[in-house]
């Protein structure tokens, strides 16, 4: 018999942001700002909770007497396990850095209520394995973002457009899946589900809203929105477990020119914004290769590769927000000097730069690692691409560090330190990378675990077709 | 007792700079970085002890006989049939180059305390020598490929980090770019002999592919397998060693300052291609080709060497080009089967190298002394060879000397064709998104400049 655990863990998870949204609806920024970030605590000590009583018993399971849904679907919807349990944390967790380090000249209350939103709707993503609750929560998380490049009124209605059509294509795709799964259409459903999920993720040649989303919309907004990689979320409770060899076969062909078209193109930008989305689509679209290549390192390779680009792309996205907030438009084709004005800045900004990449000490090393192993059985040749990608990838990285931070001292610039509240958030997310990418052992154990589940789940559908 | 006390002697020995640069690391994240004098007092009790640390061991593997001594860290992390030992090999090999490291980073420790003095960027310069500490001492020391790799990555971080240590200008920051280019393109050859020598042995313990003992191997590698993954090898020493035809960024490299030009480019780092031909010599053994290759490579890169380092009017990129000369030599010697040899070749020349290094800022002031000893100007070496050649033939010589055989312009004619492609890519993005952005439709303009 499973032992049961009746706490309202995760529908509070969820409730907290919301509360804390409507609570602030005509509160001013500050206000807000206090509000988001007793939220965002509250959620990573409750994440942090779920994810110890979890690995205290993993039998246990979790009864959540507020979830919201049960009546509609007759079960319960919020659940919380392997996958789910660390992805909270690290939702939690960036979702809290992305609030304490917001800067103060980009803050809005409005911009910090749709954080909120987004860091609710995330959540939910997360502890529900619900497909029809996913394709919701896929919709509504796409909603921060299209508000905030309205509101930049004429300058940003481009790229709302793009945002826009990609975002509706994606979610029509997920939708249109998600109906047709389990019916006649099974294939028709599945090229839905692969669609959606390489929308989302920005893969080649479905990807050009995601550099006009960096470039355009507030960094804040667009790091929350990508750095969790719910489209790997996505891949990896609906796709993994059930679609056909073929289908998975495209999308690693596909991440493996994403990674290298990506960090290729980062290398050409001129706008530090744009350089950064080309290296985000390059690093996360590995995530979805491990996973094609369903093998336990493979699939262990990318549950680690996600978690660890994750926290160092959004370290990475957020050092260059409050860097911009002191300097404004940044460029990557001149020097811009400055590193003595703002020395920890430039350093953060190295640590997540390479631990984007994989650098050795941080936990995007290991991930890499995995990844490498797991896709040299699988795509022997293009995994030479995957290493080029990479090396790409960290050429990219130093040229955006190089431009940004050295050249000519700034006479007579006032200092542009961090604050004690930016000093902590991106310490915390440098502490989870470098700790882990020391001491990986817990962390790719747990994930291993996950990987052999998702194996299995797809062995049975498999056997069962 | 003595294998334990042998074992934690190396774990030491790559502990203590790892706590150093822990220490250094730490203290400026949280905005609160040493004093000079701390710094300098941590940096000379650390590398002393380590140096201390493996003297003893070497001596300690006299009676041990410890040939081929492994040693495990554990098991770092373990998914599916993959597990990742952090494995160290101590044998003659790595306790002499890694004795010879701890010494010589060590005094460049010394000596830098007071070459940057008061330089801003004195805490920048030694969390980068310590990270350079490690890495080079987890290639030296490595049981196994992927601790290579992760050496070999520190090496080219901290390297690049160096040369552009006098970021204010855009040369030392442009060079330092050009390194790291270099450094990441030759370090696919490293990636991927580790990713293959994984796929045959499953393991990248270096036991599964070199063999019982160093010098010896026999490598179990069949010979097409010790090809592949040798020609990899090379390709990568090619990078790092700053072989033809990636010469060029070792004269770039001499932006940095000195002392680490001495450390990085006259002894350790620029030795680390012709160490890992030389620990994976059993492989080399097995395939005869890539030998004949590393020869090639080796003796092109001295003549090269040679005839643009005598070109060269500044003290630095002189020696930056004498060592070139001598690492070539040093891959003909690997090539050719030696083993022991150069092994010693890199040992001396890595401690005379970095003396010169060392000692050129103080050039000017040491030929006066020479020439105030001999009564008058020193004699110009080597004109009995120049005059063996026409006139005609040694102008074209110099001026190809002067120029560097044009090496980075050739790198320049393959690199500017693909940056082309890109940015037509990158305009064909553009108009993409234009178009589906209603640009045109609206004539709203899309912001370019981030």
């Amino acid at each position: 018999m499973t032992a049961e655990l009746t706490f309202p863990l995760l529908s509070l998870m969820i409730a907290v942001p919301l509360v804390a949204a409507l609570a602030t609806a005509l509160g001013g920024t500050l206000v807000t700002r206090r509000a988001a970030i007793v939220a965002a605590l509250i959620d990573v000590g409750l994440a942090i909770a779920a994810l110890v009583v979890h690995l205290a018993d993993p039998s246990l399971a979790l009864a959540d007497p507020l979830d919201p849904l049960t009546w509609l679907f007759g079960h319960p919807v919020l659940r919380l396990d392997r996958l789910s349990a660390p992805l909270l944390v690290f939702a939690a967790l960036i979702s809290l850095v992305a609030v304490m380090v917001a800067p103060r000249t980009a803050l809005r209350a409005s911009l910090l209520r749709r954080n909120l939103f987004a860091q609710a709707v995330l959540l939910a993503t997360f502890a529900t394995r619900e497909p029809a609750v996913m394709a919701a929560m896929w919709c509504l998380g796409a909603l921060p973002p299209l508000l905030e490049l309205r509101s930049a009124g004429a300058a940003g209605r481009p790229a709302l457009r793009v945002f826009a059509i990609y975002m509706g294509a994606g979610a029509a795709a997920f939708i249109g899946g998600v109906a047709l799964t389990g019916g006649e259409h099974g294939l028709l459903a599945s090229v839905l589900l692969v669609l959606a999920v390489m929308i989302r993720k920005g893969i080649f040649p479905l990807h050009s809203w995601m550099p006009e989303l960096f470039e355009h919309a507030p960094l804040g907004v667009s790091t929350l929105f990508n750095a969790p990689q719910v489209g790997a979320y996505v891949a990896a409770t609906l796709v993994i477990p059930s679609e056909p060899a073929a289908a998975l076969d495209v999308v690693g062909v596909a991440s493996i020119i994403t990674a290298l078209y990506g960090s290729a193109m980062a290398l050409v930008q001129r706008g530090a914004r744009r350089a950064y989305g080309y290296i985000f689509m390059s690093q996360s679209a590995l995530v979805m290769l491990g996973f094609e290549c369903l093998s336990a390192e493979g699939v262990t390779g990318a549950l680690a590769f996600w978690l660890s680009s994750g926290v160092a792309l959004a370290g990475l996205g957020l050092a260059l927000w409050v860097l911009e907030a002191r300097r404004g438009a940044l460029r990557v084709d001149r020097l811009h000097g400055g590193y003595e004005r703002t020395p920890l800045l430039a350093t953060m900004f190295l640590v997540f730069g390479v631990g984007t990449v994989g650098f050795p000490g941080t936990y995007g090393f290991v991930g890499q690692e995995m990844l490498l192993d797991g896709a040299v059985h699988v795509f022997p040749g293009l995994s030479v691409a995957v290493a080029l990608a990479s090396a790409l990838g960290g050429l990219a990285v130093m040229r955006i560090y190089f431009s940004l931070f050295t050249g000519a001292p700034a006479q007579g610039g006032l200092t542009q330190r961090l604050h004690r509240r930016e000093r902590l958030g991106f310490a915390l997310l440098g502490a989870v990378l470098l700790v882990f990418g020391i001491w990986p052992r817990p962390a790719v154990e747990l994930q291993s675990a996950v990987a052999a589940e998702l194996l299995r789940a797809r062995a049975v559908a498999v056997e069962g077709r | 007792m003595s294998w334990s006390l042998f074992d934690a002697l190396v774990k030491a020995a790559l502990g203590l700079p790892a706590a150093l640069l822990f220490t250094l690391g730490a203290a400026s994240l949280l905005s609160r970085p040493l004093t000079e004098r701390l710094t300098s007092a941590l940096a000379r009790a650390v590398f002393g002890l380590t140096a201390l640390a493996l003297l003893i061991a070497a001596g300690l593997s006299v009676p041990l006989e410890a040939q081929h001594h492994t040693i495990s860290l554990g098991h770092w992390f373990v998914a599916g049939a993959t597990s990742f030992e952090l494995r160290l090999l101590a044998d003659p090999l790595s306790l002499t180059f890694s004795t010879l490291c701890v010494v010589l980073i060590g005094v460049v420790a010394v000596f830098s305390d007071r070459y940057l003095h008061r330089e801003p960027g004195y805490n920048r310069y030694f969390v980068s020598l310590c990270l350079f500490s490690l890495g080079i001492l987890l290639v030296v020391l490595a049981g196994s490929i992927e601790v290579v790799f992760a050496g070999w990555e520190m090496v080219g971080l901290s390297s690049a980090l160096l040369i552009a240590f006098f970021h204010e200008r855009p040369a030392p920051v442009r060079n330092g770019l050009w390194t790291l280019a270099v450094y990441r393109t030759t370090d696919l050859g490293l990636l991927g002999a580790a990713v293959l020598i994984h796929h045959i042995a499953h393991t990248g313990n270096f036991d599964a592919f070199l063999g019982a003992s160093w010098p010896e191997g026999p490598s179990p590698l069949s010979s097409g397998q010790a090809s592949a993954v040798g020609a990899l090898l090379l390709f990568a020493t090619l990078g790092k060693g700053a072989q033809l035809p990636f010469s060029g960024w070792l004269a770039r490299a001499m932006e940095g300052p000195t002392p680490s030009s001495a450390i990085f480019y006259g002894a350790l780092s620029v030795h680390a291609g012709a160490f890992l031909l030389l620990r994976m010599g059993p492989v080399l053994d097995q395939a005869p080709a890539v030998a004949a290759m590393a020869v090639v490579f080796g003796l092109g890169t001295a003549i090269h060497a040679t005839m643009v380092g005598r070109a060269q009017s500044d003290i630095k990129t002189a020696l930056a080009y004498a060592s070139l000369t001598q690492v070539g030599i040093i891959l003909v010697e690997i090539g050719l089967g030696l083993r022991w040899i150069p092994l010693i070749h890199m040992l001396g020349h890595a401690s005379v190298r970095s003396l010169q290094l060392l000692r050129s800022p103080s050039l000017l002031h040491d030929f006066q002394r020479l020439e105030v000893a001999v009564g008058g100007h020193l004699p110009r070496t080597g004109r009995y060879l120049e005059r063996l050649l026409p006139p005609r033939v040694r102008r074209r010589l110099y001026a190809a000397a002067l120029a560097r055989w044009r090496l980075d312009e050739l790198l320049l004619r393959v690199i500017t064709p693909a940056l082309g492609l890109l940015r037509a890519l990158d305009r064909l993005e553009h108009r993409w998104c234009a178009w589906l952005g209603g640009r045109a439709a609206d004539g709203s303009e899309v912001r370019r400049d981030g």
